[in-house]
């Protein structure tokens, strides 16, 4: 009797109620803004060039790929699985999630200087996603559980979210009065003018980016650049990596553990080496035929550093960006100053002596034996590709579909399988992860977009 | 609780009532030091990054559980079995589960004594079924130090860094809704004994359901998860198992004696969660191991030709094959059927015990071939290289027969003109998968029983026994060992990249016994 009275009082004692036992005690369940936006910022700027970049650096030639992985790239064998893990951690489930939190929270907190920083981030997220794939995810994103297979929005409206969030970003750092450091914003340190005059610097970049389908795109960039964008190299977005292993530039990393993938691009070493450009022994270093990318302990190699500052938007990028707004309205002379400038601040921003580089600004950069509209904007995009390597691969490729510059041909041996024409891709597949986990809408915005294989145009850069 | 009670002469009954409470706890930090600043001092202050993780796992589970048994005149066997457990590592609403079980046993042995050869028979029939809780912390979601990714070729960079500390949200969503894992087990089986035990066979069918099993399944990255745990559906094993035991000879300085095992079966998805269409367990480059439904766990599934409609392949107009846009199912890992033959001979104290290892099926991909192939190294590349009047097997985009020659490493093309190159780095996943059956074997030993002519009472019993293990493998497979997993211990299966080759032993020994 004793040993059943027992054992019902043990039984009803241990029964069901387990408190907080599976909740673990080392983690967090709740986070805030000032500890998730070092790492929105981290993730949103080594997006820029970790594999999207190193994928798309070579198909616009500024890297050609010559083993392993990178060959596969050269070779335009750019399958489901090549973004996948990018668009995963990158982008979505990374950095844009980390922006989109910080959003939600900031609103209900009222720090609106870190909304604002976000918003320009999701901003600068969603026009890479979008140069890569089109049509993409956006309205429905990010509502998890109650949404899990969001629809893919049009590309036309993916443009108007980024305009819509970088005026409200404008408008939420304009109204903060606070001054004090943001120790969290690895970028500005909190600096809201600075953040402010970026976002005009953005607005203005994917305004032009619709060069095709909107005919006043270079009247707007113009209008917003004069309006607030920044106009020194002091003042440039610049994100600081360090030189370790951990804290490394993603570019320079790479080269280092897996030296020999990745050389400089024909077609660029030959444009170079033709208008003996000073700026070729800064890329890369001669190798009997090629020039390689990487050699340890040569700092002449800018972008390969472990510490390069790479920059959410740079100075020279505006500047081009502003000289081809002024050619487009037909302000020639201006067109030739920007221009200048535009390269000038290039050769600034790798620390380059200005007795080598004033003497080719003087003698190359200008117009004066150029008279067409077609001719002008060829040679000024061909620089500004230059301007863009290491640093924004994607711009060069956005510009390349909108302008057909530089003139690039495609490698002599392509694969067809994801690229039946054989053209310079246009666009990526879908990542697998999105046919295995969204199969219907991934299905739908395919078929809307009449196919995701790489030479089918996207809507911003279709002809009309 | 215990009790046991023989009724009468017939009846037997018996009992068991007991409670079970379990606690674990698994704490563990892990402190790591990444580039020393100065070499050769090892010490954690010395180095540029610290990195650490710090993990509790606390889980508990509380249990009653009762059996009751009847025999039959030691014929009849019934037993009647059930557990009750609550977990904590379930949502509270849903964290207790119930499982019975029912088995019967049957001794035909006087009942088939008109079959003067059958010395023992038995049947065996049960139900059981089992139910299982989850891992811990899958209900919540958390916030963990960032790691800044996304880029399967570098490494992450890991916060703290830059002189501050960051945290982001995990991309596994807690689930609130979890249910128990449910396992339904089926099972039906003879035991026969024949010629006073001289040949003895076991064979038995089982089936076993498990329902709602707990699986991190994939979401749309554009939910702003990667994952969440959920009780994804059903996977149905099945199987015979026959174990047979022959004693040739039984005599006191004579003795040999067959045992062969064998055992077959299949394991087979037949339902996923709602929404669900399958789930990715690894990837690698162009190959995954995936849960689909209506196929065996672990498909593999990578890069392949293209097929047309009537399942040839498709050539390009190069004269090369095209690949298909999509991966698809290339392969199953799980084996067909194994066996096992064990043959022991003795004569007065000499022994020799040999034992066959037999398994049917189960493929793997082997990457290592698709590596060397990929570098020129393999022997199929040196053989290859110089051909220049290939023409591959198929139809081309249009549906002709393909006539297009080619040559499978001309000079001229550079290095993307190479075969081993076209398919990136690894090559095509479908041309990597082999089969891994194998015959093998895995013991051989020559013992010797002796005892030393001591006068003593008590002499040593003496054992000295020489022994090789996995002497001889035969296998179509062209890699190494086929008993080999990439993965380790895991529900991944079939992967070679790079694996250890399998190794034989020999040694020797001798035991001596007071």
């Amino acid at each position: 009797m004793k040993k059943i009275l027992t054992l019902l009082l043990i039984t009803s004692l241990s029964a069901c109620r387990f408190g907080d036992t599976n909740i673990d005690p080392v983690s967090l369940t709740t986070s805030s803004v000032e500890e998730l936006l070092p790492s929105a910022i981290s993730q949103s700027i080594r997006n820029i060039n970790s594999i999207g970049g190193r994928v798309t650096g070579i198909i616009i030639q500024h890297y050609e790929g010559v083993d392993a992985q990178p060959q596969a790239y050269d070779q335009y064998l750019i399958d489901e699985r090549t973004l996948d893990v990018f668009w995963k951690s990158g982008l979505y489930a990374g950095a844009m999630k980390d922006c989109r939190l910080i959003i939600e929270q900031a609103a209900q907190s009222g720090q609106y200087r870190y909304s604002g920083i976000a918003k320009i981030l999701l901003a600068h997220n969603l026009g890479m996603a979008t140069a890569y794939w089109g049509d993409i995810p956006c309205s429905e994103a990010f509502r998890a559980p109650s949404i899990t297979q969001p629809v893919y929005d049009s590309q036309e409206y993916i443009y108007h979210q980024i305009q819509d969030l970088l005026i409200s970003a404008i408008a939420e750092l304009e109204s903060e009065e606070a001054t004090e450091d943001l120790s969290a914003d690895l970028i500005f340190g909190g600096y809201a003018q600075r953040w402010i005059a970026t976002a005009h610097a953005m607005r203005a970049r994917y305004y032009l980016h619709l060069s095709k389908r909107n005919t006043a795109a270079a009247e707007l960039a113009l209008a917003i650049l004069q309006e607030g964008a920044f106009k020194e190299l002091s003042e440039q977005p610049d994100f600081y990596y360090e030189d370790n292993r951990n804290e490394a530039n993603p570019f320079a990393l790479f080269q280092v553990e897996r030296p020999g993938q990745m050389m400089l691009g024909r077609y660029l070493v030959n444009l170079m080496e033709t208008t003996a450009d000073p700026r070729l022994p800064r890329l890369g270093i001669k190798k009997g035929d090629s020039y390689e990318l990487y050699q340890s302990d040569n700092e002449d190699l800018y972008w390969s550093q472990n510490d390069t500052a790479i920059p959410l938007i740079s100075l020279t990028e505006i500047q081009f960006i502003e000289a081809e707004a002024l050619l487009r309205l037909g302000r020639k002379d201006e067109a030739e100053l920007s221009f200048k400038k535009a390269v000038d601040s290039h050769f600034k921003q790798m620390a380059m002596d200005t007795n080598e580089t004033e003497g080719f600004i003087a003698s190359y950069i200008h117009f004066d034996d150029i008279h067409l509209f077609e001719e002008q904007l060829e040679k000024l995009i061909t620089q500004k590709y230059i301007a863009l390597f290491g640093q924004a691969s994607h711009e060069a490729w956005n510009d390349y579909r909108r302008t057909n510059y530089p003139r690039l041909m495609p490698p002599d041996a392509v694969n067809s399988s994801f690229n039946p024409s054989l053209i310079i891709p246009r666009r990526y597949l879908y990542p697998l992860s999105e046919r295995s986990t969204n199969a219907i809408q991934y299905e739908l915005a395919i078929q809307r977009q009449d196919g995701h294989f790489m030479d089918v145009d996207t809507w911003a850069f279709k002809d009309d | 609780l215990n009790w046991d009670k023989q009724l009468n002469e017939n009846w037997s009954i018996g009992g068991t009532i007991g409670h079970n409470y379990n606690q674990s706890t698994l704490r563990s930090e892990e402190t790591t030091g990444n580039e020393l600043q100065q070499a050769g001092v090892f010490n954690l202050s010395n180095v540029f990054h610290l990195s650490l993780e710090e993990a509790v796992f606390q889980k508990k589970i509380a249990g009653v559980f009762a059996d009751l048994h009847w025999a039959y005149r030691k014929r009849l066997f019934l037993n009647l079995s059930g557990r009750h457990d609550w977990s904590s590592t379930l949502p509270q609403r849903n964290n207790a589960f119930f499982y019975p079980g029912i088995h019967l046993g049957w001794d035909m042995t006087s009942l088939l004594k008109i079959v003067p050869a059958l010395s023992y028979s038995k049947l065996r029939l049960s139900y059981s079924s089992t139910g299982n809780d989850a891992s811990t912390y899958l209900t919540d979601t958390y916030f963990n130090p960032a790691i800044i990714d996304g880029d399967d070729l570098l490494p992450g960079l890991s916060f703290p860094a830059f002189g501050i500390t960051a945290f982001e949200r995990s991309t596994t969503l807690g689930n609130n809704n979890l249910r128990p894992e449910r396992a339904h087990n089926f099972e039906v089986g003879t035991e026969l004994k024949w010629w006073d035990n001289r040949l003895s066979i076991d064979l038995s069918w089982y089936k076993a359901i498990v329902q709602d099993q707990i699986i991190n399944a994939q979401l749309s990255a554009a939910s702003g998860f990667l994952r969440s745990p959920i009780n994804a559906g059903t996977i149905e094993n099945s199987g015979w198992e026959l174990q047979l035991k022959t004693n040739w000879i039984r005599k006191k300085d004579w003795y040999w004696e067959t045992l062969i095992n064998f055992t077959q079966f299949e394991s087979i998805v037949t339902a996923l969660a709602p929404g669900v269409p399958n789930i990715i367990l690894g990837s690698y480059t162009s190959l995954s191991s995936m849960i689909i439904e209506g196929q065996p766990y672990g498909v593999l599934v990578g890069t392949s030709v293209k097929r047309s409609e009537t399942g040839e392949r498709v050539i390009d107009e190069d004269g090369f094959p095209l690949l298909n846009d999509q991966q698809t199912i290339i392969g199953d890992p799980n084996p067909d059927w194994l066996m096992s033959i064990q043959n022991v001979w003795r004569y007065k104290g000499f022994s020799i015990n040999m034992l066959w290892d037999i398994r049917k099926g189960g493929d793997i991909w082997n990457g290592t071939r698709g590596v060397l192939s990929y570098l020129g190294l393999s022997e199929e590349s040196g053989l290859l290289r110089d051909a220049t009047n290939i023409v591959f097997e198929g139809v081309t985009q249009t549906g002709e027969p393909n006539t297009k020659t080619v040559s499978l490493a001309d000079p001229e093309a550079g290095m993307s003109g190479i075969y081993w190159r076209r398919y990136g780095f690894l090559g095509l996943a479908e041309d990597h998968i082999e089969d891994a059956s194998w015959l093998r074997l895995r013991e051989l030993s020559f013992s010797y029983h002796f005892t030393l002519p001591w006068q003593h009472q008590r002499s040593p019993q003496m054992l000295l026994a020489l022994q090789a293990h996995n002497l001889l493998l035969f296998t179509p497979y062209s890699g190494i060992d086929p008993e080999t997993n990439l993965r380790g211990d895991s529900n991944i299966i079939g992967w070679d990249y790079f694996n250890m080759p399998g190794v034989k032993g020999y040694s020797l020994r001798l035991q001596v016994d007071f």
